[in-house]
This record gives structure tokens, sequence and C-alpha cells, in this order.
């Protein structure tokens, strides 16, 4: 389930909105999410954004799609190509402490959310992007993938379909480290419905698959 | 929540005029009695862990989490066992929460506490090994029946009991709280890390505030994988004692009721091991820490219990709990996870026993105050 451009300029995105906050450098994203402006990303450059533009884009995700955990913003930042990467952990923190953004605590661990400061102004042209990266995060409320520590050293992962209360599929992954396990989660969340349907063809007898 | 600090200090909780004693100075309180509580090696649950125990109504009161299988593997539930003389003959087990028969459902840990005159605990929901969903708040009732009142936070593991803030004379933060030592395990790329949950003063069943004691993503704070964590607290100012397993273990301290924390320091020259503490107060003011002597990563086969003199803020004694073998249990050698009640002039330390044969005992150390 990768990121879709919107339909304009032969699938190439321009976030006009963000140009001045980066120089005047136009941006592009291709129908994968993936920046084309160069090494330098939507910004331009081998620097990457400076610490204002960084600001300005997680404000303005915020804003769009609505809290988020640090992994989702990660995705909506950077595998969506709006940026190139950079320490979102620590521009979070900072701005926390300036009170430009609440955190708070979920189940699924930090949130971050606008506070009365308010995003700025101005980046509506990335809005297509982060409207489906919304949806995207809507739908995989229904996929879920996790994984922590153990004291073993290696990574459980756990995996599973949702429809409401009920857990249509369980599979619990043990594997060797983060690396791989950040791979796996962000598997899931694209091809869960895919794994579920290869499971019950392979089980399933012919059978029709369960619609519950 | 403060800035980190990059080069942690150390916080003088050891007298400085007294010498900290090596592990082979250390001795047994006079008068201590070792007793097996839960037998784990004929129990059909052969994973216990994170004992837990309070005194209620002249009756001492364990619980713990057993698992199906391997630690946090299979389901864990929680289950219990009282004594109404002082440890030396316990009832048979009795069910707080959770199935043996259900699959992948997980409370761990609980710890029990006393409010409104009622047994209480807290317990956290897994839905898989360390993936923490909520925290439950239970209640007793009539004889050994247990009911959910509220769920009163999410993700975090509570491994101590909550203690119960004096009264704010400022009136900045609310009276009759409770404080509850926590922590939130890693959650994807969020590092796992300590907290207090505070209690909207007397009603303890709505949710409680976090707290959190750093920022995990701030990149100077310190990467704690397991930061089980315990309270004390003396007035407005709150210590809470974080196990470290890469370093010596942390404290930081409140001078506001845990509304706000220093930066992580270390207290050596107490040497503590990758393991939880718990840290308390005697009836007479005395207060007491109990940890893993640091004997290596894992090592935990020395448990001992540091005092203060009353009203002193400074530990200046220690004593050993289990070392090793015990003849008392003609077996060992690991005790960890500990949890302490006072009652009847005695000080009651439940622990885990790691058996030999790999399956885990209740064991406590039963300690006359007046030895001390």
């Amino acid at each position: 389930m990768g990121v879709r451009a919107p339909k304009v300029m032969d699938r190439r995105f321009f976030l006009k909105g963000l140009g001045a906050l980066a120089g005047g450098v136009a941006l592009a994203v291709t129908g994968l999410g993936r920046a084309v402006a160069g090494v330098g990303g939507v910004f331009g450059a081998a620097l990457g954004p400076c610490s204002s533009q960084r600001r300005s884009l997680i404000l303005h995700s915020l804003s769009r799609i609505g809290s988020m955990t640090p992994d989702q913003l990660e995705r909506a930042l950077f595998e969506s190509g709006l940026s190139e990467p950079f320490d979102l952990g620590g521009e979070l923190s900072s701005m926390v402490e300036e009170g430009l953004l609440g955190q708070s605590v979920s189940a699924d661990g930090l949130i971050y959310k606008l506070t009365s400061v308010g995003p700025p102004a101005g980046h509506t042209s990335i809005d297509p992007v982060l409207d489906n990266l919304k949806q995207q995060f809507e739908a995989e409320r229904d996929y879920i993938a996790q994984y922590t520590e153990s004291s073993t050293g290696v990574v459980p992962l756990f995996l599973s379909i949702r429809r409401g209360p009920a857990i249509l599929m369980k599979v619990n992954l043990i594997v060797p480290d983060v690396q791989t396990a950040k791979t796996v989660t962000r598997n899931w969340r694209k091809n869960a419905h895919r794994t579920h349907q290869a499971v019950w063809d392979s089980i399933g007898e012919g059978l029709p698959f369960p619609k519950i | 929540m403060t800035t980190v600090s990059m080069i942690p200090a150390s916080l003088p909780l050891w007298h400085l005029d007294t010498p900290y004693p090596s592990q082979d100075q250390m001795c047994y309180p006079d008068g201590i009695e070792h007793i097996l509580a839960h037998d784990g090696r004929t129990d059909i649950l052969p994973f216990l862990h994170d004992v837990t125990i309070a005194a209620h109504e002249g009756r001492i009161y364990i619980a713990w989490y057993n698992s199906t299988d391997a630690e946090i593997c299979g389901s864990s539930l929680i289950r219990g066992r009282h004594s109404d003389d002082d440890g030396k003959t316990w009832s048979e087990p009795f069910s707080i929460v959770g199935k043996i028969d259900s699959a992948e459902e997980h409370f761990v840990p609980a710890n029990l506490f006393i409010h409104d005159g009622y047994l209480h605990a807290t317990i956290t929901e897994m839905t898989g090994k360390n993936m923490t969903s909520s925290v439950h708040l239970f209640r007793k009732g009539e004889g050994d029946t247990w009911s959910r009142v509220g769920q009163i936070q999410h993700g975090f593991i509570c491994n101590t009991p909550p203690i119960r803030l004096p009264d704010d004379p400022t009136g900045v933060s609310s009276t009759s709280r409770y404080i509850s030592p926590a922590w939130m395990p890693m959650k994807n790329s969020t590092p796992a890390f300590p907290a207090v949950l505070l209690s909207q003063g007397d009603d303890i069943s709505a949710e409680w505030e976090p707290v959190l004691l750093f920022d995990p993503l701030n990149p100077a704070s310190p990467r704690i994988r397991c930061p089980e964590t315990t309270l004390r607290v003396d007035g407005n100012r709150v210590f809470a004692f974080v196990r470290n397993d890469t370093g010596p273990a942390w404290v930081f301290s409140s001078d506001d009721f845990g509304r706000t924390w220093s930066s992580p320091q270390h207290f050596a020259p107490m040497s503590v091991g990758n393991s939880k503490l718990f840290a308390g107060t005697l009836s007479d003011g005395r207060r007491y820490l109990i940890y893993n002597e640091d004997r290596g990563y894992f090592e935990r086969s020395l448990l001992v219990v540091a005092f203060t003199a009353p009203g002193e803020s400074q530990y200046s004694k220690v004593y050993k709990l289990f070392d090793g073998v015990e003849p008392a249990f003609d077996r060992g050698s690991k005790w960890f996870y500990p949890c302490a009640v006072e009652q009847d002039g005695f000080l009651f330390v439940a622990c885990t026993l790691q058996e030999p044969s790999d399956q885990r005992s209740a064991v406590l150390a039963k300690i006359p105050v007046g030895s001390l």
C-alpha cells in the first residue's frame, strides 16, 4: 500500500507551498512517494531541511492528518518523500519543550498533537499526499504490526488483522534484529490482506474466504 | 520533564561517613526466617514472577503472575495466596484475573495496595510479550473474588504498588493523590521510558495522569531497556529508582510531588544489579531499599536491604536477605523482584525464587523489625 501521488504533472507533484520555506526549491514526489529532487530530497542540496522547514512540515502534517505517533510521522515525512530523513526525535523533543507540540501517551506509545499555537499557513499543495496518508493510517488500524525488545536479544514481532473487536488472523514471529522488524512491520501494513488471502488459499481446501 | 544532562551526577544517598560494606561483610538480620509461600515445583503453571505483597485486616496477601509457558508466553494470569498466621501457613491459590486456557491473553504483573479499606491491585494487560495495552484497577470483594473497577491508563507497566502522597500545602498539587511508578516498553521506534502515574485525588478508578521522567525522544536521554521503577516519598520530595541494564541503576528526584523530575543520577557506592528494586518506609521512619547486589549481568543471587536511620535520608546499613543456596530451602540461587510490607513487628520481603529445576516459586524473608 504505497503512497499514491496526486494525478497532476505526469504523476509528479510540486510542493509549491513549501517553496518559500525551502528557499524557492521546487519539490517533486514520484508515484512511489520518493523524492526526485536529488540527494537533498524535497529541500534540495545535501544539507536537508533546516530546523524551521522541519518544524513547518511537522506542524502542517499534524494539522492535516491529526495526532500521530513518531512512527507515523516518520512515514509521513520520510517515506512519502516530503523530506530527507532528519533527527525527528530531537526536533519533536525541542518542539514539545517550546510548547509548539503536545505530547501524550496512548497504547501505541507517544502521540504528538498540535497545541493552541497552531500550524503555519501556506502548505496546501502537499495536502493530497497527507490526505492519502491519513486514509492509509486509518485503514491500518486493522493491520496491527508491533515489535518490542526482549531480554534474549531477539525481537518478537506481533502481526494481526482485526475487524472491530474480532481478530481475524494473528502471526507472532521472532526476528533477529530491529532492522528486520522494521522491514517486516512496514511490509505487513502494505500486504496484510494479501497474506490473509494466501494463508486461506493454502489451508482452506477451496472453501470460500471467510467473511466476518 | 527537564532537559537531560549528558553527564550524570551522583546523588549522595549513601551516608558519607560510613563505608559501604563489601558483599562478604554483609550479614543476615538476627531472627530472619525464610518462608516458601508458593512452591512452583508442584504447580501446574511453571512460570511465576513479580511477587507483590500487602497486609490487610491482619492477613498477609501475596500475588504474582503465572505464564502457562515461558515468560509471558501462552497466557498469563494473576494468582495469589493469603496467610492468617504471619506466613506460617498459606491458603490455596486464588485467581484475580486471567484464564489458563486463553490464548495470548496476558495480565502482567499485579501490585497490591490498600485504599478506602479495600485491597486493590493495579494490573497491566498485554496482547503479547511487552505489548502493553492498558493498566486496570481491580478491587477485592467478598471472599477471594476480585472485580475490575476501571482502566486507569494505557500501555504502561507498574512493577511496585502506588503510594499515597502527602497533602501539598501550596495547593498546587491536588490532595490525596496516589503516585504509581510505571514504565512503557519500547513501542516500535520509541525507546522504553519510565514515568509516574498520578491519581485524580481519591477517585482512583478514574484515569491516572502520566508524567514522563524524561522525554525518550530527546537524543540526550538515557536509553533504558527495562526501566522498572520504584518510588520513595519524603514529603514533597519523591525519588524514583530505575533499573538499568547497561550500567549502574538510575535515580531521579522530584521536589514537587512528582510533577517535574531531575536529570538521571547514579547513587554510588550502592552497587545495584540489573533487576527491579523496591523502596519502602518502616513505621518508625526508617527508609529502606531492597535490591540485588551487582554480581554481573542477570546474576541475581544476592538480595539485600539497605536502611537509613529514623528520619534520615541517607542509607547507612545493609543486610543480606537471600544469598545463593539458602539452607532453609536447601537450594537457590536466584532471588529477585522484591516487594515488602510491615506487619505485626515484622518486615515481610517477598520475591521470586528461580528453582534449579527451572520452575519459579514465591518466597518470603520474615524479619523482626526490632533486630534491624
